[in-house]
């Protein structure tokens, strides 16, 4: 069931955090802006949160890597994720852009539920603008 | 595409993050799943009891969970109709 939601973000450049290592991995290096996108089978809000990735996702500035985690599948890999940010809750589905190793920007479930994705894009694009942007040479 | 909610039973807030708060010293953040006569029924909810010692204030919890989401300290708790004094949308207090 959820292989299309899976395509969903594979398609948008996400790559697929399926372990902890692999979460231990992405997190490692510190430097630079990352994009944890925590995936979820809920309609009411996982259904406008991927078409609001994805619009989002085709703006000038975006983050450096991109991953995603599948909620309710993927149970160690969502562990140690949030074992990382322990501050912040375990909301699904939820977007999170991490900078020089901290989380700068946290779109929690509440933010994407009964939006349209051009609105959830909308708020995702001035986080990419203020959070991802090249300092000029 | 994904799992959809049957609003017509559960009403129309089904699904949807909350916060409800009591005429005593508790408030409760959480996914509403029904809204019945006697009771609300919240999943994956915090609820903060003001009353205990070094206890953070309904405001610092409202502010919290608006900017940051629901820790989920609780799968399933019911609050009754006859205690609370508000119920608000978190997506309406960001």
């Amino acid at each position: 069931m959820v292989m299309p939601m899976r395509q969903e973000t594979l398609d948008m450049g996400l790559s697929e955090l399926l372990t902890a290592e692999d979460v231990e991995s992405f997190l490692a290096d510190k430097t630079g802006t990352k994009l944890l996108f925590y995936n979820s089978v809920c309609g009411c809000a996982a259904g406008g949160a991927r078409p609001g990735l994805r619009l989002a996702l085709a703006s000038d500035t975006t983050p450096d890597q991109m991953a995603s985690l599948f909620t309710g599948m993927e149970i160690s890999a969502v562990e140690a994720a949030r074992a990382a940010f322990p501050e912040i809750p375990g909301t699904s589905p939820a977007v999170g852009l991490i900078k020089d190793g901290e989380m700068v920007y946290w779109m929690p479930r509440h933010a994407i539920e009964g939006r349209m994705p051009q609105e959830i894009a909308a708020e995702l694009v001035d986080a990419f603008n203020k959070f991802c942007a090249k300092t000029p040479a | 595409m994904g799992t959809f909610h049957d609003h017509s039973k559960m009403g129309s807030n089904h699904g949807m993050s909350v916060v409800i708060d009591t005429r005593g010293p508790t408030i409760y953040a959480g996914q509403c799943h029904e809204e019945r006569d006697d009771v609300v029924i919240l999943t994956n909810a915090d609820v903060l009891d003001t009353s205990l010692p070094e206890s953070k204030s309904k405001e610092e919890f409202v502010s919290f969970v608006a900017r940051f989401g629901v820790h989920s300290r609780h799968a399933r708790v019911s609050v009754p109709r006859t205690e609370i004094v508000s119920f608000r949308l978190l997506k309406d207090l960001r």
